[in-house]
């Protein structure tokens, strides 16, 4: 019952939409048949059981909730486990107002309207299809923020948080875990599910959905609990298909992330030691009191070394002078 | 039948062979040194022995030698602020010889984009390497005419310098009033992006060797500005040179250190990984860092009317550029091969443990360190040349002293310069992009359209066909490098406004 009354919302809404040309065409990919992909994507995704949401209330709750106005791909993507396994997390019927997230960062918020994981970040997939003629690379870039849906599970005590982020025929999905000694937190899964089906696969042989992981005992943006992790250039990640050798490398830059204990903004900075070449976006930390500090320094050395030199000049030129005349 | 022509021909080139070694070595860079080097104004003979390959085997003694030219530098008198000043502050008596311009060069043509230039292996193959010395031996070419330009013969067939600087080309060619400006305006620019670029990669390579320090990239970018205070006493281009030659010696310190570690990697070398394919995707770009680290131009002018023995220009030039493409591309593709695909867009981050990591990122401080002062240099006597030189001639008064020392304003504005550029360098966000965009469109302009079309415009009853067709080719690539520069920067700005990142970092709440 409940199942055909979200399929029938489904149709009205993609009806509504299209007649109203109001399906906002994401920038890095052409307009698809939305209701084959959702479709397609109901039957397939491994991680389904633990982003379910509350079949009841499939437009409002987990999609990226910030103030911009809610566009085609925010409204129908986040449904496509709408009906599938149990609420597990972010199942809340509340209309808490919820904090606003930071500026450009991607959000998941608590039940009570409070943010739970921060993220910001772009994105680069290099992917290997197959083609007729041999192995070809797709190389697909994350969309603007506005383009993107993101949900997610909040941590609690006994559940690990977890971060997802899609776009049409896309979704990228991160894993949290804490340590306890000493206190930290760091990405332990990443995933990457795709659909080969699109014209950025072009000549794909069989068409379809894709998905590849990296599991492999990995510990990503380890990060003091309560600091965010930023990373200006972080080097490729590789993550394997299931059943085949072929690999996919992301690369992530300008990270910014934070999945436990959040209060409302980035904590302090813990920056990974890559060097980025003329980068002037790096993360700085909010405490401004070594900035301060050394900039008033450098202004002190600056006044002195004028003063110092002023002073050098109206002894050192007046003896000079009084030499000449002599 | 082919036999026979197989024998004509080889006949032939027999026959050929001492005329063609001839002019090979005509064209050779050491040939030069003896004044008949193509084109080169000649006068005087002979080059210090060695080369400055040779050079760089025994430095310390040319160190020595550098600092005893500081030391002299520092001694000479200055008589009065009558003395005519070119373009870059150096005055008649304050020349440098052709090591020492060689070593400026060096500073402008082996930049800091060295470790960016594995990644456009990675990128482009084979294709990569041959940009490498591609570009190196058209910059080369360019900066000759460029100087030729200088030159005009007068009425006895002698070769006179008529012309002191960039600027005085461009009135010539462009038109006194905005055509010399526009070039000065350029200079400037690019002159000063360079400057910030010096200050935003110390911060980029402090803040990633120390990322648990409190003190963030703005703040390690205001202490490095410290350091450089100091550059505001800079008056002569001999402590200039002596300063380029140990940014010199840096760069040499790292590619020994990497090189070092990639030959004990040498028997994991992929030798098949470099191909000749090439990622269109991404080559355009790295092209860019390739072209635009050759960009020597802008120097050239003063540093040759500067230098001690004139007919010496052409073999410096060519030396400290095949140095700089000899080193680039074997740094890049030893490098690559090492790291294969694993190659970074900045090859520190491929290096195994922290603290060889941290050991060359601190080297790569010092190198920015020891650049920055001649672009800095250059800017600020740029500025005094078009500004400060008393009232009738510009708006504003000297900034010397009447017995040739810097006035208190006038340090004062050189520490403002100083300032200036550390502000910019904190405050500008995406500054890679932005230098990308204004960099592409000066860098173009500066190292290839300008010096071509000054060229042809003034030599052209002088040249032959071919100097002309190679000539509007350099044009023609130059203005395609550019428009490829320009558009990837303005992509990327466009994007860069839609990212998930602050706008301007700086301003964040406190």
């Amino acid at each position: 019952m409940k199942m055909s009354r979200s399929s029938v919302l489904l149709l009205i809404a993609i009806a509504c939409i299209s007649s109203a040309g109001a399906f906002r065409q994401p920038v890095v990919f052409p307009p698809l048949d939305a209701s084959k992909y959702e479709d397609a994507s109901a039957h397939e995704l491994p991680e389904q059981r633990i982003i379910a949401t509350d079949s009841a209330v499939p437009e409002e709750n987990h999609e990226h909730a910030d103030d911009r106005p809610a566009t085609a791909p925010h409204e129908e993507l986040p449904r496509s486990n709408e009906t599938r396994g149990e609420p597990i997390a972010l199942a809340q019927r509340s209309s808490t107002i919820r904090i606003k997230a930071p500026e450009h960062s991607l959000a998941v918020w608590n039940s009570d309207g409070t943010i739970c994981i921060l993220a910001r970040f772009q994105a680069t997939f290099e992917i290997p299809y197959a083609t007729a003629s041999g192995k070809k690379y797709a190389s697909i870039k994350m969309p603007p923020n506005r383009e993107l849906a993101t949900r997610g599970v909040c941590p609690t005590e006994s559940r690990e948080p977890l971060f997802e982020v899609q776009w049409p025929l896309f979704k990228f999905i991160m894993h949290f875990a804490r340590i306890h000694s000493p206190s930290s937190w760091y990405v332990n899964k990443i995933e990457v599910q795709y659909n080969t089906n699109s014209p950025l696969f072009p000549g794909a042989l069989n068409p379809g959905r894709r998905y590849a992981s990296a599991t492999q005992n990995i510990s990503l943006f380890k990060t003091p609990m309560g600091q965010s992790y930023g990373c200006p250039l972080y080097p490729p990640l590789v993550l394997t298909h299931q059943n085949s050798s072929s690999e996919i490398r992301v690369k992530l830059r300008d990270i910014r992330l934070q999945a436990y204990q959040l209060t409302g903004n980035y904590g302090p900075l813990s920056r990974c030691q890559q060097v980025a070449m003329a980068h002037t976006l790096d993360p700085y930390n909010y405490d401004r009191t070594v900035p301060v500090a050394v900039g008033s320094t450098l202004a002190g050395v600056s006044l002195a070394t004028i003063v110092g030199y002023a002073l050098y000049r109206s002894m050192f030129a007046t003896k000079v002078d009084y030499g000449n005349i002599r | 039948m082919a036999a026979a022509f197989a024998a004509e021909f080889l006949a032939r080139a027999k026959e050929k062979a001492p005329v063609i070694v001839e002019t090979v070595k005509a064209y050779c860079p050491g040939a030069c040194a003896d004044g008949s080097g193509p084109g080169g104004p000649s006068e005087g003979s002979g080059l210090r022995s060695g080369t400055e390959m040779s050079n760089f085997q025994n430095y310390t003694e040319e160190g020595g030698y550098a600092e005893t030219s500081l030391t002299n530098g520092a001694r000479l008198e200055r008589q009065g602020s009558s003395v005519e000043i070119d373009e870059f502050g150096g005055k008649g008596n304050e020349q440098i010889d052709e090591w020492q311009a060689g070593w400026n060069v060096t500073n402008a043509i082996q930049g800091m984009f060295i470790v960016s230039l594995p990644y456009s292996v990675q990128q482009g193959g084979y294709w990569g390497v041959f940009a490498l010395v591609f570009v190196a031996y058209i910059c080369c070419h360019t900066g000759k005419i460029l100087v030729e330009c200088l030159y005009e013969y007068n009425d006895r067939g002698e070769l006179v310098r008529v012309r002191d600087s960039y600027v005085s080309i461009a009135k010539v060619c462009l038109g006194s009033k905005w055509g010399s400006r526009c070039v000065h305006f350029a200079q400037v620019t690019e002159l000063l992006m360079t400057c910030i670029l010096y200050i935003v990669l110390c911060g980029n390579l402090m803040v990633g060797s120390f990322p648990e320090s409190t003190i963030d990239q703005r703040s390690w970018m205001m202490i490095f500005t410290m350091v450089l205070l100091p550059c505001a006493f800079l008056r002569d281009l001999r402590s200039v040179s002596m300063l380029s030659f140990w940014c010199t010696m840096t760069h040499l310190f790292i590619n020994v250190i990497i090189l070092g570690y990639c030959l004990l990697c040498a028997g994991d070398w992929g030798w098949s990984k470099v191909s000749w394919s090439i990622n269109m995707d991404k080559f355009p770009v790295t092209m860019g860092i390739v072209v635009f680290s050759y960009t020597s131009q802008i120097f050239l002018p003063s540093l040759e009317g500067n230098m001690v023995d004139r007919s010496k220009f052409h073999c410096m030039l060519n030396w400290s550029h095949i140095a700089a493409a000899a080193f680039k591309a074997i740094f890049a593709w030893m490098c690559f091969l090492t790291w294969t695909d694993q190659t970074e867009e900045v090859i520190t981050n491929n290096l195994p443990t922290r603290g060889f990591k941290i050991v060359v990122n601190l080297i790569l401080v010092a190198k920015a360190l020891f650049s920055y002062p001649l672009p800095y240099f250059a800017a600020a006597a740029l500025l005094e040349h078009q500004y400060f030189r008393e009232r009738p001639k510009t708006i504003f008064p000297s900034c010397y002293y009447i017995d040739g020392e810097l006035r208190v304003w006038g340090l004062a504005a050189r520490i403002a310069l100083v300032l200036s550029t550390m502000l910019l360098a904190v405050s500008i966000p995406y500054f890679a992009l932005l230098m990308g965009l204004i960099g592409s469109f000066t860098g173009t302009m500066l190292s290839f359209i300008w010096p071509c079309y000054f060229h042809m415009k003034l030599k052209w009853n002088q040249m032959n066909h071919q100097q002309i067709c190679w000539e509007v080719f350099i044009i023609v690539f130059g203005g395609f490098s550019g428009i490829i520069g320009i558009y990837t920067s303005f992509a990327g700005l466009v994007e860069a406004y839609h990212l998930p990142m602050p706008p301007i970092p700086v301003l964040n709440e406190a």
